[in-house]
């Protein structure tokens, strides 16, 4: 496809101002973002709006309002485009009765691949599960369950690879062997976009994210740059020593703090460069001569941090 | 695509309990037919016994209906509650394919276990009597009937999360109760049409077996309520949402 203006290339997946509400409940709330080839990271906390977000991008969801393309197609009602696109979903159900193999094998059938057999066994190869290949998918662990569900949807060696919520129920070492394994995809010039709650598991695997936060899009872009916003906010940290007061007054002295109260037994400083805070408070207290007993950063839920972003 | 789905749903459908609930219920027409030959003579032919409570009212007015329900509602409705109907709709298949590999299983499945009950308590029933034309109208009776039966309840699951409980009010409260009382209204009954087409294969007498409604008028309904059925489900599943409503 070509624009007015000539040879621009078209984005793999290109969200305009969608939102979509269920009833007076609104769940994604005029959203726009366009994804090129690489892994980009869908972060926010549960409720957020990432698995409609998702599923109105596989077109399992008509936005209420706005455009959702994807490689120059309209998802929604358009079957065919799950030739080039595919879904992993959340939910852990598959059919309980099949083996993994049988389960691949089946995807592999209903998208007419020319070599189902071949295409089957090249997919469980990916996520590493042809030694189990051959159980009931009832009995498997929910890390096994979600290599399986990957390995159906990658059958077809899709262009553009949704993953909602893919290394729930995994182990640190499955966790690090699909990350490569998306990595590699998207080397490969594929399109991977993953939802998780897990800041850890964006950072180490998104060169690119978009933060969700009740429904609205919060930040997007470099990991790093928002990781730096996050770090970079406002933080509010308790300290107990043996002098208090004293090591109040040093610490009043720092250019990273910009407040110190003195509060029954404890400190609360507030800074806003929490990395540079961090180490200098040993020296302060050296300074100071007292002793630290107890240094904690009090608000470091993924919920503070997300609000924060939606309030700057 | 319809094949693969019809298998898969097949094997869904064999593996549940449900199902084995359902082949009791199919022994219930047996056990009528057995006591009534145990019982000896009584005041009804055998024929007319078989035709109208052991045919009609066990197996095509509770026993058909019954486990066309449960069974197109287990064939998708439960896809759709488990969520893994997903896996179905991310393919790039025409809708009608589903759809066609869903109806096509409920309604199979439907008939063997209706008219394996049906088969074995007629020939019960009827034994030494010579009335097999009878039995023959009731058996392609049932098979049409739950092809249409199937129809409205695989769409019925597609419409609503609470199909077994709209489908079972279908059945047993509009066929079973609002029919007898407000004339009229049979003519838009399945079983009504259901029990027209074994009248007029069975070529039965009306004093052992009559139904309420012409012929050719329950066959064009048939017709009607299946590819209907049919159609607004391909229809429903094009346009297809997945619900996460918080």
């Amino acid at each position: 496809m070509s624009t007015e203006e000539g040879t621009a290339p078209q984005a793999a997946v290109e969200v305009v101002d969608v939102s979509r509400w269920y009833g007076n409940v609104v769940a994604v709330n005029g959203i726009s973002f366009a994804l090129e080839p690489g892994v980009t990271g869908l972060l926010g906390p549960n409720g957020a709006g990432k698995t409609t977000l998702l599923n109105m991008i596989a077109g399992f969801l008509k936005p209420s309002v706005g455009d959702v393309q994807v490689l120059g197609e309209t998802s929604f009602g358009n079957p065919d485009i799950y030739r080039r696109v595919a879904l992993v979903p959340e939910r852990e159900a598959v059919y309980d009765f099949q083996t993994g193999h049988q389960f691949v094998l089946m995807s592999a059938r209903m998208h007419g691949l020319p070599d189902a057999q071949e295409a089957a066994l090249r997919a469980l190869h990916m996520v590493e599960m042809v030694g189990d290949a051959d159980r009931a998918t009832g009995g498997y662990s929910k890390g096994m369950k979600q290599r399986v569900k990957i390995a159906a949807a990658l059958v077809h060696d899709p262009e553009v690879l949704l993953l909602d919520e893919p290394f729930n129920g995994m182990d640190p070492r499955q966790r690090l062997q699909m990350m490569e394994l998306l990595g590699r995809m998207a080397e490969q010039g594929r399109t991977i976009l993953f939802s998780s709650h897990i800041l850890e598991e964006v950072e180490r695997l998104g060169e690119n994210v978009l933060v969700v936060v009740a429904g609205r899009l919060a930040a997007s872009g470099d990991f790093r740059a928002i990781r730096k916003l996050m770090t970079d906010r406002p933080h509010t940290i308790t300290i107990r020593s043996s002098d208090n007061r004293g090591l109040a007054r040093t610490l009043m002295a720092e250019e990273s703090v910009f407040g110190v109260e003195l509060t029954d037994g404890k400190i609360v400083v507030r800074t806003n460069e929490l990395g540079a805070f961090t180490s200098m408070a040993p020296r302060a207290a050296q300074e100071a001569g007292a002793s630290l007993f107890e240094v904690r950063p009090e608000d470091e839920s993924l919920e503070s941090v997300f609000e924060y972003l939606v309030t700057r | 695509m319809t094949w693969l789905v019809l298998t898969l749903t097949l094997r869904q459908l064999l593996g549940q309990k449900r199902t084995l609930f359902l082949a009791a219920v199919g022994l219930l027409p047996v056990l009528a037919a057995i006591i009534f030959r145990a019982a000896g003579d009584g005041d009804e032919s055998a024929a007319e016994f078989a035709a109208q409570v052991v045919l009609n009212a066990l197996v095509i007015n509770i026993l058909l209906p019954l486990t066309a329900l449960v069974l197109a509602t287990a064939s998708l409705g439960s896809e759709i509650e488990d969520g893994t109907i997903v896996y179905l709709l991310s393919k790039p298949a025409e809708r009608w394919r589903i759809v066609a590999g869903k109806l096509l299983a409920a309604w199979g499945a439907t008939a063997v276990l209706v008219l394996a009950s049906a088969l074995v308590s007629g020939v019960v029933a009827l034994a030494g009597e010579g009335e097999s034309r009878l039995l023959i109208g009731f058996l392609v009776a049932i098979a049409v009937g739950s092809l249409a039966y199937s129809s409205v309840f695989v769409l019925l699951s597609l419409v609503t999360s609470r199909a077994l409980f709209v489908g079972l009010a279908y059945a047993f409260i509009w066929e079973a109760v609002i029919t007898n009382f407000a004339p009229g209204v049979q003519r838009f009954s399945i079983r009504e049409f259901t029990a027209s087409i074994a009248e007029a294969v069975g070529d039965t007498n009306p004093w052992v077996f009559d139904a309420d409604l012409g012929t050719t008028y329950s066959v064009i309904l048939l017709v009607v309520v299946t590819a209907v059925g049919a159609a607004l489900a391909v229809r429903r599943l094009s346009r297809f949402e997945l619900s996460e409503a918080p």
